[in-house]
C-alpha cells in the first residue's frame, strides 16, 4: 500500500471513531435529560401527581368543599390555581384562586378545546374527580401543550429510520471530507513522494504550491544540499586526486631511474622498486576514486558504441601483456570462435577498465603468483567474460559479501573493502550500468572466478 | 630495445612543456638516461611557442593545464607553426578531454601518473611511426629486411618480399616487441574487413618466416602468442 493510501485509510478510521464518541456522548446527555426528566415528572411537585391527589384530598362535606391544606399549598408554591367543573351541568361548583377572566360555566365543546389547548392562554391540566372534573391551572407561559397524534405503523417504521439517516450523515460526511481534501491528498501525496525519492538518494524539484508549499520548499532546499554535497564531494575527489598526478609522476620516475641504475648497489635498487611498486598502487587507487564520482553520478552520459567482444578481448589482453607483467604470471585468452560476428552494446572506455581490474585483482590477490585464463564464450544470446586463477580464491562468505554490497561508501565491512575495496566496487559498477550481471566463485583450481554476462546486441552479416 | 637502430630518432629535437619544474626535470633526466641529447624545457605556453619558432623541435610533451593557458589552444597554434607530431601529457583523465586532445589529433595522450617505460615506449612509437628509418632498413638478429627494397637478407642470402609481406612486417616492426593483435594486423594490411583474412594472414607469416627465422618451424623473431596475435623481436 503506498502512503498515501494507509494515510486515508488512518485518517476514515479515526474520523469513525470520532463520530462515534461524538455519537456516544450525545447519547449518554439525551439519557441524562431524559432520567432527570423522568424524576421530576415522577416528584411529588410535578402536575400530574398533584392532580391524582385530588379525587381524595378535595372532599364534600356539609355541602362545601374542602381542599387538604398541603395541597393548597402545592397550589400556592406553584402560584396555580384549581377548580371543580360539574359534569352534567359544566358549572363551576368549587374553586381555588380562580382568576377572573375565567368563565364559570363551560359547554362541552369548551372542555374538549381547553383539555387540549389553553383555558384563555392558562395551561390546563384535567383530572376525574366523584363529584365532576378538576381542572388546575399554571400561570400563563409556564408550560407549553402539545397534541399529537402519530400514527402506529410510522412509530414502528421509526428506529429503520434513524438508522437510515445516520448512515446519510456519514456518507455525507465522507463524500464531503473527499471533495474538501481532495487537493490537500494530492499535495500530500507529492510530498510523500518526494520524500520516498529523497530517502532512495535521487534529487527531487517539488512544485511549491498548495497546503504544503512550505514543507515541499523545505524538501526541495534538501535536495538541493544532498546536490551541491555531492558535487563537492565529486569535486573534492577529483581535485585530490588530480593534486596526486605530479608528485606521483615525480616519484615512479625517479624510483624507476634508480631501479634500473645498475650503478648503484642492488639493495638500494630493490628499495627503489619497491616505491615504484607502492608508487603504481596509489595511482591505481587515484584512477579509481576519480571513476567511482563519475560512475556513481547518473547525469554523466555514457558513451555506448557497438564493438566486437573478441577484438576487444585481444586487443586488451594483448596490451595488458605489452605492459608487462612479471615472470611468475600467465595470461591465457580462450575465446570461442563462434562468437566472431557477434556485437555488443556499450562503453569500451569502462569495459577495459573493468577487465583490467580483474587482471589486477588476481595478479595482486597472489603475490607468489598465478595463471589467469581469460575466457570469452556465448550461453543463450548471451556474451560471458570470464577471468579466473588459481591462486588462493576467497571464502564463500567473502563472495557472498562481494555479490550482496550495496554501495562501497556505504558498506561498513571496513578491513574487507580495504582489501577489494574500490577495484571490483568499480568493475561492479560498470556492469551494472550495461544492465550485465557479475557472479564471483571458486575456479576450478580453487581459485577466484569472475564472470560478466552481457548481452548480444546484434550478430554481423556474413 | 636493441640500440643502434633507433638511435637516429635519440637526435630528434624534443620540447617538454609542463608547468611544473620538477616534473620537467625528472622527464628531462629519464630522456637523458634513454639517449635523447636535444630536449628543451619551458614552463608557459608563451615560452612553448617562442621555442617553437627558434629551437624548431620534431616533437612536443604538452601538459593540458599551464598557467598561461590551455595545452589543447597551445596545440593548434604549434600545429600552425611546425607541423610535428604532439603527445599529451596530463593529470586530466576524463573520457572528454582524451576524446578533445585526440579529436584535435594529437598523436597520443597520457595520462599523469605515468612510468618512464610507458613514456619512453610510446614516445618510440610516435617517432617511429612519423619519421621513417632513413634508410629503410630494420636490422634483427642476423638478418637485415630492407623495406624500400622490399627484401630481405640472412647469412648472404637474399629473399624477396611481396607487398602484403611488407605491410606485416612494417607493422609490426613499428610495434617493436609488443604483441600486435590479429585484427589490428588483418585491418593494417587488408583494410577494415576482418574475416577470412586470419588464415591468409596465417600463410603469409609462414612464409615470412622462412625468410627470416634461422629455424621456421621454431621461430625466435617473429613468435605467435596464442589466440591474440604476432610480436616481432627486435
Amino acid at each position: 500500500m503506498n502512503p498515501v493510501q494507509s494515510s486515508i485509510k488512518r485518517f476514515i478510521l479515526r474520523l469513525s471513531l470520532a463520530i462515534i464518541l461524538v455519537l456516544t456522548i450525545n447519547l449518554l446527555f439525551l439519557g441524562i435529560y431524559i432520567y432527570r426528566h423522568q424524576k421530576s415528572v415522577a416528584d411529588e411537585m410535578a402536575i400530574i401527581p398533584l392532580l391524582k391527589q385530588f379525587p381524595q384530598e378535595l372532599v364534600l362535606r356539609d355541602n362545601h368543599y374542602y381542599l387538604d391544606s398541603n395541597v393548597q399549598n402545592e397550589l400556592d408554591k406553584q402560584d396555580m390555581w384549581a377548580m371543580l367543573l360539574d359534569d352534567r351541568q359544566g358549572t363551576v361548583l368549587w374553586s381555588y384562586k380562580l382568576p377572573e377572566e375565567i368563565p364559570t360555566y363551560y359547554t362541552l365543546s369548551d372542555i374538549a378545546a381547553f383539555s387540549r389547548y389553553y383555558l384563555k392562554d392558562y395551561p390546563v391540566s384535567t383530572w376525574k374527580h366523584p363529584n365532576g372534573l378538576i381542572v388546575i391551572g399554571s400561570p400563563k407561559y409556564s408550560l407549553w401543550k402539545i397534541a399529537y397524534m402519530f400514527p402506529y405503523s410510522e412509530l414502528k417504521a421509526m428506529p429503520g429510520r434513524i438508522i437510515l439517516i445516520v448512515v446519510c450523515d456519514l456518507l455525507i460526511l465522507f463524500l464531503l471530507y473527499f471533495i474538501i481534501d481532495r487537493r490537500s491528498i494530492k499535495a500530500v501525496s507529492n510530498v510523500l513522494s518526494g520524500i520516498h525519492s529523497l530517502a532512495e538518494g535521487k534529487l527531487i524539484r517539488l512544485k511549491e504550491k498548495g497546503t504544503f508549499s512550505e514543507i515541499a520548499t523545505q524538501l526541495n532546499k534538501t535536495s538541493d544540499l544532498l546536490k551541491t554535497r555531492s558535487i563537492a564531494q565529486e569535486n573534492w575527489i577529483a581535485g585530490i586526486s588530480h593534486d596526486i598526478r605530479t608528485p606521483l609522476s615525480i616519484i615512479l620516475g625517479y624510483a624507476e631511474k634508480i631501479e634500473t641504475n645498475s650503478l648503484l648497489p642492488k639493495d638500494v635498487q630493490e628499495k627503489a622498486s619497491l616505491i615504484k611498486y607502492q608508487g603504481i598502487r596509489l595511482r591505481n587507487v587515484v584512477n579509481d576514486l576519480n571513476l567511482i564520482t563519475r560512475l556513481g553520478d547518473e547525469t554523466h552520459p555514457v558513451h555506448q558504441d557497438f564493438f566486437h567482444p573478441t577484438v576487444f578481448c585481444r586487443e586488451l589482453v594483448a596490451e595488458f601483456l605489452n605492459n608487462g607483467i612479471p615472470e611468475s604470471y600467465s595470461v591465457e585468452l580462450d575465446i570461442d570462435k563462434e562468437l566472431e560476428p557477434v556485437k555488443l552494446k556499450g562503453d569500451t572506455h569502462l569495459l577495459r577498465r573493468a577487465i583490467n581490474n580483474l587482471l589486477h585483482n588476481s595478479i595482486r590477490h597472489n603475490p607468489e603468483g598465478c595463471n589467469i585464463s581469460f575466457r570469452l564464450y556465448e550461453n543463450d544470446k548471451q556474451v560471458l567474460f570470464a577471468v579466473s586463477d588459481n591462486g588462493k580464491g576467497m571464502t564463500s562468505g567473502e563472495i557472498e559479501v562481494l555479490q550482496n554490497r550495496s554501495h562501497y561508501l556505504s558498506n561498513t565491512d571496513s578491513s574487507f573493502n580495504r582489501q577489494h575495496g574500490l577495484g571490483l566496487y568499480i568493475v561492479q559498477q560498470i556492469v551494472k550500468m550495461h544492465n550485465g550481471d557479475i557472479t564471483f566463485g571458486k575456479s576450478e583450481s580453487g581459485g577466484l572466478d569472475v564472470t560478466i554476462t552481457l548481452s548480444v546486441y546484434e550478430i554481423d552479416k556474413e | 630495445m636493441n640500440g643502434n637502430k633507433l638511435d637516429f630518432l635519440k637526435d630528434k629535437r624534443l620540447l617538454l612543456v609542463d608547468d611544473e619544474p620538477e616534473l620537467l626535470d625528472m622527464i628531462e633526466s629519464i630522456l637523458q638516461d634513454e639517449g635523447f641529447s636535444s630536449i628543451r624545457k619551458v614552463p608557459t605556453r608563451k615560452e612553448a611557442l617562442e621555442q617553437c619558432r627558434i629551437y624548431k623541435p620534431e616533437i612536443a610533451i604538452l601538459d593540458v593545464m599551464l598557467p598561461d593557458g590551455d595545452g589543447f589552444s597551445l596545440f593548434k597554434e604549434m600545429r600552425r607553426i611546425l607541423d610535428i607530431p604532439v603527445l599529451f601529457l596530463t593529470a586530466k583523465d576524463q573520457p572528454e578531454d582524451l576524446f578533445t586532445g585526440l579529436g584535435l589529433g594529437a598523436d597520443d595522450y597520457m595520462v599523469k601518473p605515468f612510468l618512464p617505460r610507458e613514456l619512453i615506449l610510446r614516445l618510440y612509437a610516435i617517432l617511429r611511426r612519423c619519421y621513417k628509418t632513413d634508410d629503410s632498413l630494420i636490422t634483427l638478429d642476423e638478418c637485415i629486411i630492407d623495406i624500400g627494397k622490399a627484401e630481405v637478407s640472412r647469412k648472404g642470402t637474399v629473399f624477396p618480399l611481396t607487398a602484403k609481406e611488407v605491410g606485416i612486417l612494417t607493422t609490426l616492426y613499428k610495434a617493436g616487441n609488443r604483441i600486435v593483435t590479429i585484427d589490428f594486423l588483418c585491418n593494417s594490411v587488408w583494410g577494415d574487413n576482418r574475416y577470412g583474412y586470419e588464415n591468409s594472414l596465417m600463410a603469409h607469416i609462414r612464409r615470412i618466416r622462412e625468410k627470416i627465422e634461422e629455424n621456421p618451424s621454431s621461430p625466435a623473431l617473429l613468435v605467435t602468442i596464442k589466440g591474440l596475435g604476432y610480436k616481432l623481436n627486435v
